[in-house]
């Protein structure tokens, strides 16, 4: 990438907009280039966030659009200004959404593409280097784009947004776009089914693995969770191959990526497609009876021991700590 | 209705062995599948074709090996399928995976529906799909858990983050699923039997597009370091729980 090109940072989700602008102060700091913030129909509110959350450039596309939400929509004011600043790199919140989107862009430019990007480098020669995890974390792997620009989706939660400062000032650029009516149409979107649990927002999570026999079991290790005032959590086997728990219950790779406080890994043998969405847990804590267990080199306190006879146990002795009936 | 249905050959990701002082994969005697939600996606093209009519073509970017999964997907039901053998398959230029595969499905002929996995479980880029349908100008609908099918228009549930999204498009379009749609089938014998004389075209690269492009190099794999205090307790169970239980406490988190 030359040196002086923009880099830019979008995604329709608030939150996801102000990591990618973090991302790509990261890429920005090792080289010259300033940091856009691409935004539709923003309001005065959100280019005044954008700006204190580190946006150099604003580029707000006005054009009238038939719905915001479509990606459709969103691929082609993205792709106005990606062409009309010359965008070296751009950088989108990998939301499902954005996970369409940025191979989307990438395909418009026969361009390069890398997903759920984790870490950026910037080598000797002024090369941006995603790194991104393969084989289910196992592995990290470092790219080089060939083709400009390189087009990116972020991992949540990995790049922490910047400290807010009002008195970060942004050139706020006006784009015109050719919006055209989208493809596919949305028709109705539904919430998360009630009742249904955030698991990234728990600060406390007990998840149970294949060392759990029967999906009835599954109550002994909720009783855990219950005591700790904390939420159940499954791996990808229970989820998704035993269906026991519904999809927004599972951790990993494939799942939720979590960070709480305290994380209990109940029968998990700690495959890397699940250690890689947990591994930033504060403290965690594993009971398995397999004392080779992957999960016990990624842990804190590990306990070995059967998990039918040691949970109850636990829960027993925590209730007496905690005061709890 | 006539289906495209695009899968790839992946190792058995829960197998491969991490060897950390060495800083590298063991993939030595791992074996080899159709990739999970690829195989969703070829469960519901059958299905599709059950209730509908039409046909059903598998199509793969692969090599010599990959000729085991492409008779699996034909046991499964695809009627035909396309094998396009490939030196630099399963690499990480997916635009160039989605480019050679939209020129296959050019060349293949006339088609209504595509549908691939959202993502494969080696790479869970999830980029194929998404580039094929810009490639090929089609309507295209992501992560999706549900679809119906209604004359020339299809009527699908997207799995998104937090909530679901029902969309609809008209065909030819392209739809990426994920492992909630639906639970594939595992063949019978006769059906791996039948699967042996039904139609397998093997292409070179070339074949399709001869000039393929290259968007991406790897700089490196690197083994990610994950330092942690690691006690174990080992004691007898009711002294374990207890150390365990004042440790939690003691860390300030409950």
């Amino acid at each position: 990438m030359s040196e002086s090109k923009v880099i830019l940072a979008y995604s329709d989700e608030p939150n996801l907009a102000l990591e990618a602008i973090s991302a790509a102060h990261t890429i920005a700091s090792k080289t010259s280039a300033k940091v856009g913030a691409v935004a539709l129909k923003p309001s005065q509110d959100w280019v005044k966030e954008l700006a204190a959350y580190g946006a150099n450039m604003i580029y707000a596309v006005e054009d009238s659009m038939p719905d915001v939400k479509s990606i459709d929509v969103q691929l082609d004011a993205l792709m106005a200004v990606a062409e009309q600043v010359k965008a070296g790199v751009v950088l989108i919140g990998g939301s499902k959404r954005g996970r369409e989107l940025a191979p989307r862009l990438a395909a418009r430019f026969g361009s390069a593409c890398a997903a759920d990007c984790i870490s950026f480098e910037v080598d000797g020669s002024g090369r941006i280097l995603p790194t991104r995890m393969v084989y289910g974390g196992a592995s990290n792997i470092v790219l080089a784009a060939k083709a400009e620009p390189l087009i990116c989706s972020i991992r949540p939660k990995t790049f922490e947004k910047l400290q807010r400062d009002e008195s970060r000032q942004a050139d706020i650029v006006p784009i015109k776009a050719k919006i055209s009516d989208p493809k596919v149409k949305i028709v109705n979107v539904v919430g998360a089914e009630k009742g249904a649990v955030n698991l990234r927002s728990s600060a406390i999570i007990v998840t149970a693995g294949r060392g759990v026999k029967k999906k009835e079991d599954l109550a002994i290790v909720e009783e855990l969770a219950k005591t700790l005032g904390g939420v159940l959590g499954g791996t990808r086997p229970l989820v998704e191959d035993l269906k026991w728990l519904p999809k927004e219950r599972q951790v990993g790779l494939s799942g939720e990526t979590v960070k709480p406080n305290l994380y209990v890994a109940v029968g998990v043998s700690g495959q890397i497609h699940h250690i890689v969405g947990m591994k930033d847990s504060r403290v965690i804590v594993a009971i398995n009876t397999d004392d080779k267990a992957p999960i016990f080199q990624v842990c804190d306190y590990g306990l070995v021991g059967d998990l039918y006879q040691v949970v109850p146990e636990l829960t027993k002795v925590l209730k007496a700590l905690l005061n709890k009936p | 209705m006539d289906i495209v249905v695009c899968f790839k050959q992946v190792v058995e990701e829960t197998e491969i062995k991490v060897d950390r002082e060495g800083g590298r994969l063991i993939f030595e005697g791992v074996p080899t599948k159709i990739s999970d939600d690829d195989k969703n996606a070829i469960e519901e093209a059958v299905r599709i074709k059950q209730k509908h009519g039409g046909t059903v073509t598998g199509l793969t970017l692969g090599s010599v090996e990959s000729r085991k999964q492409v008779r699996e997907a034909l046991a499964m039901g695809c009627d035909r399928a396309y094998l396009i053998l490939d030196s630099e398959a399963r690499g990480q230029d997916t635009y160039r995976t989605a480019k050679i595969l939209a020129e296959a499905i050019k060349k293949i002929g006339k088609v209504d529906l595509i549908l691939c996995g959202s993502a494969s479980t080696d790479n869970l880029a999830g980029q194929v799909g998404p580039m094929l349908g810009e490639i090929l100008g089609l309507p295209q609908l992501t992560y999706v858990k549900k679809i119906e099918v209604d004359g020339g228009k299809i009527k699908c549930e997207r799995s998104l983050d937090e909530e679901t999204e029902v969309c609809e498009a008209s065909c030819p379009a392209l739809v990426t699923v994920t492992r909630e749609i639906n639970e594939p089938k595992v063949p019978t014998l006769m059906q791996v039997m039948a699967a042996g004389k039904k139609p397998l075209v093997e292409w070179m690269v070339k074949d399709v597009l001869a000039d393929s492009p290259k968007t991406v190099d790897v700089v490196k794999m690197e083994i990610p370091r994950i330092t942690r205090k690691r006690i174990i307790f080992k004691e007898k169970p009711t002294e374990a729980v207890q150390k365990l239980a004042e440790a939690i406490k003691k860390e300030g988190v409950i």
